[in-house]
């Protein structure tokens, strides 16, 4: 769906936001700092901060542009976890004057940051930069990916199928699953591109594209820029898939470590 | 029904729930009253008793649940056995029939509360209405449009608001959600704010719209504008 930018929103730059996520007593918080003063917004701007994931959502009034304090920390009480949260942060109008000449209205939303990935307590990325995020949850299945509503694909691990990193980063798991994985998502991230993803180097289709093409073999996707779909499109889009899914097997020798397991276990 | 204690299903005892849903639909091999009673299965929650009612909507399960955990302690609000078990004790009010007579198939998350994931955890036949009437106990109007529904309702509209948390905790959204889906298709005139709300949709162009493009809708708006900051009156001028 195209996106219009009727009100003259302005784009907050990621890195004009530190969100940092820590647990205290058990609790998850989280403590906000940002750096906004090339943008320009009014003293009486309200600043709300929404933590996202998947369908879980929670919002946090941080005062306005004047009374922000980044000393203050915040409850995140909808969460357990903070993997795969993603934050929001909105400057918005707050004045009820929908006569004004300068078209202010109450709700408005004058500046706008998204997709935020938080950092970790000690200033580590906490993933930042991760395009896979890893969570378990409750179910039958041993793993399955969320893609949908993400600001990057999730992992979800069966929450009794043992430890989540040594799951994860088991070569069992990596041999058996991993290119099942990557076949998922490089298949959502073709049918993402009608969304115009890769004029965002923020976005993580945008992210898993620059991936998928670091590794050897994995030419450029056709007919990126093209929305339009018929046989043709349709055979070379999955023929690109199956080769990136190729290359990605052969680059971690998933065959060998098959070979591997097998003699192991025999 | 008379009165019986008030219980919370253990980890074998939620198994056991789970075992007697799989096997629902076409005849599960023992009673739920085999597993709801079992001392091995079960305990009993602070001596409290509960009886069995039937509820006209949500909104009297809301009440109804409300009335039960003022009694006990607040831990319980949190534990899937507690939910699990009072559930599987008004199943006759959520085992919906086929014509056949058999029971329909329900989800799990719908007697089984799965609290990871919010759009399973407020379809839960109990915490959900519970939750909902929670958010808006001083203005119960604004859910009406949820509230109203059967105590095993699971619509279109339902389905659509339960993934989206951003939504049901948004009062101006619920307003505008009760003004199109409720007061235009219901005559309640005990609604306080009903005919405010009626006339504001009234005297707009809106119509009632499929729920998902409601929504689609609403995500158009959001783009530009905070609607979590705005009142049911601004966010119609916006959509007309």
């Amino acid at each position: 769906m195209p996106h219009f930018n009727y009100t003259g929103k302005k784009k907050i730059r990621s890195k004009d936001v530190v969100i940092i996520t820590s647990t205290v007593e058990g609790s998850l918080t989280v403590s906000v700092d940002v750096s906004l003063e090339r943008y320009h917004l009014p003293d009486d701007g309200a600043l709300f901060l929404e933590a996202y994931r998947q369908n879980s959502w929670m919002r946090i009034s941080l005062g306005t542009m004047e009374t922000f304090d980044s000393d203050q920390t915040y409850e995140l009480s909808e969460f357990n976890d903070s993997g795969g949260i993603l934050f929001r942060l909105k400057v918005t109008e707050m004045e009820l004057d929908s006569d004004s000449e300068n078209g202010s209205r109450r709700g408005k939303i004058l500046a706008l940051a998204d997709k935020i990935q938080p950092l970790a307590e000690d200033g580590s990325s906490n993933g930042r930069d991760c395009i896979l995020s890893v969570r378990t949850v409750e179910m039958s299945a041993i793993w399955r990916l969320d893609l949908d509503n993400v600001a990057y694909p999730i992992l979800c691990l069966n929450k009794d199928a043992g430890s989540k990193i040594s799951l994860a980063h088991s070569w069992h798991f990596i041999t058996m699953v991993y290119p099942a994985l990557v076949r998922e998502i490089l298949t959502k991230i073709v049918d993402n591109r009608v969304h115009g993803w890769f004029d965002d180097d923020e976005s993580w289709e945008y992210k898993w594209y620059s991936f998928a093409r670091s590794v050897d073999g994995v030419y450029e996707m056709p007919h990126l820029h093209n929305s339009v779909c018929n046989d043709e499109v349709y055979r070379d889009i999955k023929d690109w898939v199956n080769d990136a899914v190729e290359a990605f097997a052969k680059s971690k020798d998933v065959l060998g470590n098959f070979r591997k397991l097998i003699v192991t276990e025999d | 029904m008379e009165h019986v204690k008030l219980r919370r299903f253990n980890k074998e005892g939620l198994q056991r729930m789970g075992d007697f849903l799989a096997f629902l639909p076409v005849g599960p091999p023992f009673q739920a009253d085999d597993i709801l009673y079992e001392p091995n299965l079960t305990e009993i929650i602070d001596g409290i008793s509960v009886k069995s009612e039937m509820f006209e909507n949500k909104l009297a399960v809301a009440e109804y649940v409300a009335g039960v955990l003022e009694q006990i302690s607040s831990e319980n609000s949190v534990e899937q056995g507690f939910w699990s078990w009072l559930a599987l004790f008004h199943r006759d009010q959520f085992c919906r029939k086929r014509r056949k007579g058999n029971p329909l198939h329900q989800k799990k998350y719908r007697w089984v509360p799965d609290f990871s994931d919010y759009r399973k955890k407020i379809s839960h036949f109990l915490y959900g209405p519970f939750c909902i009437n929670s958010l808006y106990k001083s203005d119960v109007d604004t859910a009406m449009a949820l509230l109203s529904e059967k105590p095993d309702g699971y619509t279109r509209l339902f389905k659509a608001l339960a993934s989206r948390q951003d939504l049901i905790e948004t009062k101006g959204i619920m307003d505008v959600i009760t003004a199109l889906y409720y007061l235009q298709t219901t005559v309640d005139s005990s609604l306080e704010k009903g005919a405010s709300l009626r006339g504001m949709i009234n005297s707009s162009s809106l119509s009632i719209i499929n729920p998902s493009e409601l929504i689609n809708n609403l995500d158009q708006l959001s783009l530009n504008w905070d609607l979590q900051a705005m009142s049911c009156e601004e966010i119609i001028e916006l959509m007309m």
